[in-house]
């Protein structure tokens, strides 16, 4: 019924239908609109003079073109320009109005003279005729065209072409197969040599035993070893084939406790701290009989394997922290409030709104239990324990969190897509259920993943210097979700991706031994979808003087940054000296107990019970931060914000022209860009001295090839922001239509360029 | 104060990188004389609100305790000066706090000149909501209540100007029977601070002192400003000179000219002496329009765009009544406000009220401007609330952010206070005046009722939108000077300078609200404003402080009947004198850029770092403005190293020819960006 095979190009040419009433900003293409297409990508339907929305109000900046469904996207083919100068990087997959079909969420067919709407599914018939398409997508955007020009039957065919390939019943029918499998025709030569699964990209895919072997000794976890029992998925189906664990466990004993555990899945190593603690996940124990015996191997294991013999502490992420249905319900009112209800009418409750979505809820939840987590390790100097009934949902949320707040090179972006690729890919989490590509069960579709990003971004906004990348970085990297050809976001765990190839290499009879060749490249080679230029978007400027280096006196000296250890501290202090008041108060308080009956009320004295962990957060807020130490976030309501660049990017009305945090970013990466050029100019004068090499790595500028996106300009005046940066940047609203029926207001009506208000009651209404 | 100064020293002479300076200069180069001076006096407001923005932190006791020993701090600091940045001297100065601190005289008292003590209390408790509560000795001043613990390790400070009080409260414990007393200081500048002291025989009752000091005008008493004697080395009296704003604007042109009706203020008397009107229009007309519009105050033009000659005019209600009164001669003026401007044969009146209130005062005698009456005018209600709706919703404001906060329910108690909301309206209405200016080419009538409140806020935000001028240092003291303070914004009453009537239904933050609605366009547009956000909330401190004579009174008749210039120092005085300190380091000059903020509440956020700076927990984030510096410094660092560099290799040999040298724009040391370290 749908299978790849049957995919042959359906393309169907309409004379355009008689009219009697011909629009008059009709213009028929003169060239021939053609899709452009990837290897592997088939056109499916096609239908012309579809009319792309781009203004809500009028359809004066309309679009017109051919509407394209292929095997990977919906894309939209046009000779006209978009109205107004506008930014948006371009991915090198997909055109400017392109849209994978893993993106959709929901395709919605409309007939305005019927009244009529519908949501597609698969194979599903349409009793009218649809003048309107809307497309919900998953990054937030929603997408609609109008069929008032284009024939009827085109029109539904396209429709249903879409929505039935929106749906594949089946892994393999999704683009990415196709697009290896295209691959793998491609010249042996090339295959040779530049596409290695590795794509090129430094980060570890952790697929070896060697990749492991290098974590275990950058983190000096010397009691512990990888362990290759699950070799070919031999113990543990949703575990990697090597993973870390106590190096005093043996391969019998473990094999034998997989036994009583969910999935087999053994307790699996993260991260040690530099104090020697470890931190470890695992699923719970499905025997009941067996939890005791085995809750106490396990830990005395994990005790022998730490230096000092710590203890052991269990933290249960299931009683703790939100399950996966409340995240993805929260996401679901998130996204209603930001993007669907409309925008006037959500303002004057916008702040109750966000409140009671609970998404910052959740994102405090995750982020409180993590940083409890720090505080066990590294105040307590005890190795903690992971626990989730499977081990594959919050247990990568929180233990991948845990280590971007200890471990500075989790904040470097390779440390970063290591520590993704650990504890996320590897670790077995479904992100083909959780991402729903199938739309299959949306039961089993749960933001996880983009929670994980929130947070990161919230750790991000509060220590901004802390993070090699940008939070561009990691909208980008939430989209390429939605672009089903990376093996990052494909599969529900390794084995999943091992056998879904194996079987796709005997379906199209790939000789024995050479499946190894048909691969997935990881999204982390970032020259997939990136020009090396737009790359740059990823690189913080603020970061600039950590990883790098400079030259003083003949030799090479790290920049540290002790004065701004100073700076905190003033920041700080004044905690510090607020606790000593309390304890001094301590002592004060019996001298004058005759003070103590005053009214209570009038006092209001608040004698908190202080935990241990809440008086290590207390001491840690009261010292400087570290940006490349530990960083705990401030989990206060007023400290945790909305994430306005992934949520508000794409509606019209809420971006702010000219302005936004890409106006500092503007001058903060010409700076960082004029720093490296005099980094490389040092560099340069001192020739090819003994002097220590910079270091290697990301951080290295060479000296023809800048790391910052803006480059530090010619003239010495400084110049305001170009003006086509906004607060989405580096994304545009623009040609994004956020509601189907868009309310005019007066901003709205200014960002749309129209110079007549409405009367003086219609506003006076609208304001209220 | 001497504290501030290795700020100016350092970041005028970056540090030699890799070593210690060899001679540290003297520290107080920048304005020595009244520097020197006052040595002593530490707790003149610079040092507090350089503490605050430096740290940004809710400091509710201050740590401004010593001075005499920055120069411990720096030799001590010498050793790791090495690492670069010259900028962080504030962390010295802290450094300095906590170890100076055990030399300091415990109960030495930093006063500002002029200040004299007024009272002791010792054995005080302090019931801090945040710590608990603190035992130590309370000293009133003429300026402030200050009070101080030593014991326990670090000192603990409380520093309150009492210009900021609002309301003094005692609760009295008769079961005790010792003469416990409680008391209690409301503040307008959002928190509260509780206290218990013992009433001592043969003392004068610390309340019966503060309540005198706090609230002079109802002592018979002057406002402390009259009795500070700081010396700056700036006049900031000089800063507004209307004659030279106005032709700064182009003015007088074929339109518009100055006219000297008010020169006694006569005319109105709380509107400034020096009035742009149109040419055309004779003294018996404009005499006429004054009996026309509440309390006289006619339209007068507050900005004239540079290309479309479209105007912002300001006025109050026309008084048309119940019987729809008519003005020939207002009927007139607007007629040739409109013909003023060539581009447009409209002209737009914005009625800040709401329409339902404009149509009650119509009632009681005031009114609207009737289309039929007036061809060609068109007629917009803005729909924002009056002054006393405003003073409730920072009331709620208040309850929400102090002393505690509500973890669970943040955002909806903002919700309910409002407070957004009203930002979000002005804001809305001024982003349309500016519109109506810049795309619409339109000449517009501001107003409300009186035309000194919402007309203030909403001209004064159109003006910051459409003339960069306005967003640099010097502009916003202009903008501020000419649309609020010459303009008769009555800050006395709405602030209670000295008064004890803490229910004056006269009273409202409108002034508060305006520079939140700067901050929020800050928040904004972050490279477009010279100043920083320390700028604005020192603005608001001095508000209330009654330190500088800015503020006082309520129209420039007022001021000049009480020698305000000649009598006390202009806010901008002390400003101006440090302008480094004031000055945002992303600043770039979007000249003839209008800047329209997005009024939606999406991007409108409670600004905590004033609101809520009082509560210790909440930290701001670590300020990017700060890593700015730092890769300013940086580069300076670099810069002059690869100079050197240069130096060594033209003076060796081969390297002479080398084109490389003027290839790299970094050469050049001198950036404008420099002077913003």
């Amino acid at each position: 019924m749908f299978s790849v095979k049957q995919l042959k190009p359906t393309f169907k040419s309409y004379l355009p239908p008689v009219q009697t009433d011909v629009k008059k900003n009709i213009q028929p293409p003169i060239k021939k609109l053609e899709a452009r297409l990837l290897p592997g990508e088939i056109v499916v339907n096609e239908a012309n003079f579809v009319r792309k929305c781009i203004g809500a109000e009028s359809s004066h900046d309309d679009l017109w073109g051919k509407l394209i469904c292929t095997n990977f996207k919906v894309s939209f083919i046009t000779h006209d320009a978009l109205p107004k100068e506008r930014f948006q990087v371009a991915n090198r997959l997909l055109g400017e109005h392109d849209i994978p079909l893993t993106c959709l969420e929901q395709v919605v067919t409309v007939n305005d003279t019927k009244g009529k709407k519908k949501v597609l599914g698969s194979n599903q018939k349409l009793k009218f005729n649809p003048t309107e398409l809307i497309l919900y997508c998953k990054d937030l955007r929603i997408v609609r065209f109008c069929f008032d020009e284009a024939g009827p039957e085109s029109a539904k065919k396209v429709c249903l072409a879409i929505a039935h390939y929106t749906h594949p019943a089946d892994p393999q029918l999704l683009f990415g197969f196709e697009y290896v499998w295209r691959q793998y025709h491609g010249s042996t030569e090339e295959r040779m040599n530049g596409s290695s699964p590795r794509g090129g990209s430094k980060t570890p895919l952790f697929d070896c035993s060697s990749e492991w072997d290098r974590e275990i000794k950058r983190t000096g976890a010397a009691e512990w070893r990888v362990c290759s029992i699950n070799e070919r998925y031999a113990i543990s189906p949703s575990l990697p084939e090597y993973f870390v664990v106590p190096a005093s466990l043996a391969d019998q004993d473990l094999k034998q406790y997989s036994q009583f555990f969910t999935d087999q899945r053994i307790p699996l190593w993260c991260w040690n701290h530099p104090n020697g603690s470890a931190l470890v996940r695992m699923a719970s124990i499905s025997d009941p009989l067996q939890q005791k015996r085995l809750d106490q191997r396990i830990c005395n294991a994990i005790i022998k394997s730490h230096p000092q013999r710590s203890e052991v502490v269990k933290s249960d992420l299931d009683k703790s922290v939100p399950n996966i249905q409340d995240i993805q319900n929260a996401f679901v009112k998130i996204r209603q409030i930001c993007v669907m209800d409309p925008f006037e009418e959500s303002e004057e409750k916008w702040l109750s709104s966000i409140e009671n979505s609970q998404w910052l809820d959740y994102v405090r939840a995750v982020l409180k239990h993590s940083a409890e987590v720090v505080y066990l390790l590294e105040g307590k100097n005890a190795s903690v324990i992971l626990q989730e009934e499977e081990d594959r949902d919050l247990n990568c949320v929180v233990s991948s969190l845990v280590q971007i707040m200890l471990d500075p090179h989790y904040r470097t972006l390779t440390g970063f897509q290591t520590l993704v690729q650990k504890d996320w890919v590897m670790a077995g989490h479904r992100f083909l259920d959780r991402c729903n590509h199938l739309k299959k069960n949306d039961k089993e579709q749960s933001p996880l993943f983009l929670l994980f990003l929130d947070c990161v971004w919230q750790i991000m906004n509060q220590y901004p210097s802390a993070f090699e990348f940008t939070e561009t970085y990691l909208v980008v990297l939430s989209d390429s979700m939605w672009i089903p050809v990376f093996s990052t976001f494909l599969f529900n765990c390794p084995r999943h991706h091992a056998e879904t190839i194996t079987d796709f290499a005997k379906s199209k009879s790939v000789p024995s031994g050479e499946e190894d060749v048909l691969h997935f490249p990881p999204v982390w080679n970032w020259s997939q979808q990136f020009f090396v230029k737009d790359q740059n978007l990823f690189h913080n400027p603020m970061y600039v003087g950590k990883g790098a280096r400079c030259v003083q006196n003949g030799a090479v000296k790290s920049f540290r940054r002790t004065k701004h250890k100073s700076y905190s501290s003033t920041l700080r202090g004044m905690p510090s000296s607020l606790r000593n008041g309390v304890n001094g108060s301590n002592g004060t308080l019996p001298r004058r107990n005759s003070l103590a009956v005053l009214k209570a009320d009038f006092f209001q004295l608040r004698e908190e019970e202080v935990s241990p962990s809440e008086h290590f957060f207390r001491d840690w807020f009261s010292r400087p931060a570290d940006p490349q130490g530990l960083l705990l976030p401030v989990l206060l309501p007023s400290h945790l914000a909305l994430w306005k660049l992934y949520f508000l990017r794409w509606v019209p009305e809420a971006c702010i022209r000219g302005g936004g945090f890409v106006a500092a970013y503007h001058k903060l990466s010409q700076l960082a860009d004029e720093i490296e050029t005099l980094q490389s100019q040092l560099r340069r004068y001192k020739g090819p001295s003994p002097a220590p090499a910079p270091p290697s790595g990301p951080s290295r500028p060479s000296s023809d090839q800048s790391k910052m996106y803006f480059k530090a300009s010619s003239s010495y005046e400084p110049s305001p922001p170009p003006e086509y940066l906004s607060s989405s940047f580096p994304f545009s609203p623009v040609g994004n239509l956020c509601r189907p029926s868009l309310h005019g207001t007066p901003i709205s009506k200014f960002l749309n360029g129209a110079k007549i208000w409405l009367s003086t009651e219609t506003l006076a209404n609208e304001t209220l | 104060m001497d504290k501030q100064a290795p700020a100016y020293d350092s970041a005028d002479s970056p540090t030699p990188p890799g070593g210690v300076r060899p001679n540290r200069k003297p520290r107080t180069p920048a304005y020595s004389g009244s520097r020197q001076a006052s040595v002593e006096a530490l707790d003149s407001p610079s040092s507090s609100h350089v503490e605050w923005c430096k740290q940004l932190i809710a400091a509710t006791i201050s740590s401004q305790i010593s001075g005499s020993i920055s120069s411990d701090a720096s030799a001590r600091d010498g050793k790791d000066l090495g690492e670069g940045a010259p900028h962080c001297n504030d962390a010295e100065n802290h450094q300095a706090l906590k170890e100076g601190s055990m030399q300091v005289q415990m109960d030495e008292v930093p006063l500002v000149p002029g200040e004299g003590v007024k009272a002791i209390a010792k054995d005080v408790m302090y019931v801090c909501p945040f710590s608990g509560s603190v035992t130590g000795t309370m000293t009133i001043t003429d300026y402030k209540l200050y009070f101080a613990c030593f014991e326990g390790g670090s000192p603990f400070i409380l520093d309150v100007n009492l210009g900021a009080v609002s309301r003094l409260e005692t609760i009295s414990v008769p079961s005790n029977g010792n003469d416990t007393k409680g008391l209690e200081l409301v503040c307008k500048d959002m928190r509260s601070l509780r206290f218990a002291y013992k009433k001592e025989e043969n003392q004068p009752d610390v309340v019966e002192v503060l309540a005198k000091y706090a609230f002079p005008l109802c002592k018979d008493l002057t406002l402390f400003a009259f009795l500070y004697k700081e010396a700056f080395p700036v006049d900031g009296w000089k800063v507004y000179d209307p004659l030279m704003e106005y032709k700064r604007q182009g003015l007088p042109n074929e339109s518009w000219t100055f006219s000297k009706i008010n020169t006694n203020y006569e005319l109105c008397e709380t509107y400034p002496s020096l009035l742009v009107i149109p040419t055309s229009i004779k003294d018996e007309d404009i005499k006429r329009v004054a009996l026309f519009r509440a309390k006289h105050r006619i339209p007068v033009l507050s900005w004239i765009h540079p290309e479309s000659q479209a105007t912002i005019v300001r006025s109050s209600q026309p008084l048309v009544g119940p019987s729809d009164r008519r003005c020939k001669e207002d009927e007139r003026f607007l007629q040739t406000i409109m013909d003023a401007n060539a581009q447009s044969h409209k002209l737009t009146i914005f009625d800040a009220r709401q329409s339902s209130v404009a149509f009650t005062n119509k009632a009681k005698d005031g009114g609207y401007e009737s289309e039929s009456f007036y061809p060609n005018v068109e007629l917009n209600f803005l729909e924002i609330p009056n002054i006393h709706v405003m003073r409730e919703s920072l009331r709620k404001l208040k309850e929400v952010v102090y002393p505690t906060i509500d973890q669970a329910h943040w955002y909806s108690a903002i919700d309910q206070t409002h407070w957004l909301e009203y930002i979000r309206l002005l804001l809305a209405g001024a982003v349309r005046i500016a519109d109506k200016l810049e795309s619409g080419k339109t000449s517009v009538v501001v107003r409300c009722s009186d035309g000194w409140d919402r007309t203030a806020q909403l001209s004064s935000l159109a003006m910051l939108m459409l003339d960069s001028y306005y967003r640099t240092l010097r502009g916003f003291q202009v903008l501020v000077e000419k649309e609020w303070i010459s303009f008769g914004h009555k800050f006395a009453s709405r602030v209670g300078h000295g008064d004890e009537n803490h229910a004056n239904s006269e009273r409202s933050p409108l002034f508060t609200q305006f520079i939140d609605c700067v901050w929020q366009m800050t928040q904004q547009f972050p490279a477009a404003f010279e100043f920083n956000e320390l700028f604005l909330i020192t603005v608001l401190d001095h508000l209330y402080s009654c330190l500088f004579g800015t503020f006082l009174y309520n129209s420039e008749q007022e001021r000049i009947a009480k020698d305000v210039q000649t009598k006390t120092v202009s806010l901008w005085s002390y400003v101006n004198s440090q302008p480094e300190d004031f000055t945002n380091p992303f600043y770039v000059d979007y000249e003839h850029h209008v800047l329209y903020p997005l009024a939606s509440t999406r991007h409108l956020e409670l600004w905590t770092s004033y609101y809520a700076r009082w509560n210790p927990r909440m930290r701001p984030q670590m300020p990017v403005h700060q890593t700015l510096k730092e890769l300013l410094c940086l580069r300076t660092e670099l810069q002059r190293k690869v100079e050197e560099l240069q130096r060594e290799a033209s003076s060796s040999l081969s390297l002479s020819s080398s084109s490389e040298r003027t290839s790299s724009p970094s050469h050049q040391g001198g950036t404008p960006l420099h002077s913003a370290v």
